[in-house]
């Protein structure tokens, strides 16, 4: 059960790298599997950082992260001293949505109308958020779960053009269809976990739920990461 | 009040998983069902064009029919008949000069009858339906490059019998059209003709060095309102399910390849 538990908590450094493999081993020429690459790049950086902090006291890196990055902690009103990670999660959120902007621009030329703005409200949004409403060095469920709606709507759009388009024979062959999909269901599942992640994580009764809950994002992330590696497969297949 | 939280995002989770997969599956579903009525639509049309292309072949072969029938029998039968006449005319009172114009005007009317009779069987051929389409190739080769500066050389597979007379006679007047359009376009020095029967598909290749076409030319004359005969020859390969093929050879040659499917 810990080794689950173990695989589940590091699957945001383990999962990127199936598709990164995949895309290092076969190199898609597909035009918008490029921003899905640095996607995975930036995802698998910030994972990586996200992990190693959460779990510094597993690795042996305690007694390093508090004599060479002791201007980070933060001291939590009871007076326990904390190392965050979330700045990482809020990055890696406004990350996902350029890059995944970036990846839908290629089909469809209403995505390209809605990018001249949608993400820089967002960015815009966010930075009024975290100067006057939020910490950055908390995780934002605001952000989060904004993200995730305007992915989710950006995936539903993609599939509701995709059904108007009389050159389409079968949805499932062409291979961006299983990004949009593993999109679809990841951003699906995780909108009321990122809406009510704050919430749950600030009240000491629901803390064991929020961390348990976090899990089915992390399912949620390997299936992600799974339905990519199959887009750059078939990508390639169709090259 | 605990339980009541936990259960309302278990089940947000849940409800917006099944919504998604929900979605998913009714677009997947929806778009395969478009495809295949447009599918069916464009099969539809695709069989109502054929139709339409079978029935301007037939009219067109069935009038080729009547006029080269109304051209042997009766305006070929007139012509012998007036051979005759004048074949029996007393000619020994003739003046030397009216002798001359005598046989001279048996000349014409020899030449006339030969004339007829090779328009009759171009129009329709004898020799397609008693000898088979080999026969009636090599015999058109031969008769269209005697006597010219155009040189042919033909070589059939003889494995190749009477599939079907239909498929017979479209091949034969794509391989009359396409000649006749060489000789009068690409002015060919050679012409080469070979087929080969490689599992129920007859392959026939109309080799030149003439100013021949690519494909690309092709496909762009034939929708000229000139390029009838090439229309006319798409049309057939159409209703023959093969298809045609213009090539430029490396030695400047020009090829043009058909692929005929046969029942033998």
């Amino acid at each position: 059960m810990k080794t689950i538990q173990d695989i589940l908590n590091w699957s945001e450094v383990w999962a990127p790298l199936i598709p990164l493999t995949f895309y290092l081993l076969i190199k898609p020429k597909a035009r918008w599997a490029k921003p899905i690459f640095y996607f995975l790049i930036v995802t698998l950086v910030f994972g990586i950082a996200i992990d190693v902090i959460w779990q510094r006291k597993t690795l042996g890196l305690n007694e390093w992260f508090e004599k060479n990055l002791w201007w980070w902690w933060d001291e939590t009103p009871s007076g326990k001293k904390v190392f965050k990670n979330n700045i990482f999660y809020n990055l890696n959120s406004f990350a996902r949505l350029i890059f995944f902007s970036l990846f839908f621009q290629h089909f469809y030329p209403i995505y390209k109308r809605l990018d001249r703005f949608v993400p820089w409200i967002f960015l815009v949004l966010m930075a009024v958020n975290f100067i006057w409403f939020e910490d950055i060095k908390d995780f934002s469920s605001r952000q989060h779960a904004i993200e995730a709606a305007i992915l989710l709507y950006y995936s539903l759009l993609y599939f509701y053009k995709s059904t108007l388009d009389d050159r389409i024979e079968s949805p499932s062959s062409l291979p961006q269809f299983w990004v949009v999909t593993g999109l679809t269901l990841y951003t699906a599942i995780n909108f009321f976990i990122f809406l009510f992640y704050k919430y749950l994580m600030g009240l000491p009764e629901f803390k064991k739920y929020a961390v348990e809950i976090w899990n089915v994002h992390n399912i949620s992330f390997i299936l992600l990461n799974i339905f990519i590696a199959v887009s750059f497969y078939k990508a390639k297949k169709h090259e | 009040m605990n339980k009541d939280i936990t259960l309302l995002i278990t089940l947000g989770i849940a409800s917006m998983l099944l919504l998604a997969a929900g979605f998913l599956l009714i677009m997947v579903v929806n778009q395969r069902k478009k495809w295949q009525l447009q599918k069916q639509m464009s099969q539809l049309k695709e069989h109502q064009q054929n139709q339409l292309i079978e029935s301007a072949v037939r009219s067109e072969e069935g009038e080729r029919h009547r006029i080269a029938e109304m051209l042997h029998d009766e305006v070929g039968a007139l012509l012998s008949s007036s051979r005759i006449f004048l074949v029996e005319m007393n000619t020994h009172n003739l003046s030397e000069d009216d002798k001359q114009d005598h046989a001279k005007v048996k000349e014409m009317i020899d030449e006339s009858i030969q004339k007829v009779r090779t328009i009759s069987h171009n129009l329709h051929s004898t020799i397609l339906k008693e000898f088979g389409l080999n026969e009636a190739i090599r015999h058109f080769m031969k008769k269209i490059t005697g006597g010219t500066v155009v040189n042919s050389t033909v070589d059939l597979d003889d494995e190749y019998q009477i599939s079907n007379a239909e498929t017979d006679l479209a091949v034969y007047r794509v391989v009359q059209e396409l000649v006749n359009n060489l000789i009068k376009h690409a002015h060919p020095r050679l012409i080469n003709i070979r087929s080969s029967l490689n599992q129920n598909q007859l392959q026939l290749q109309i080799q030149h060095n003439g100013e021949g076409l690519t494909q690309e030319q092709f496909e762009e004359l034939r929708f000229k309102p000139a390029g009838l005969g090439l229309k006319n020859i798409q049309n057939r390969i159409i209703l023959l399910k093969g298809n045609i093929l213009f090539t430029q050879l490396d030695t400047g040659n020009y090829t043009i390849q058909l692929k005929i499917p046969v029942i033998i």
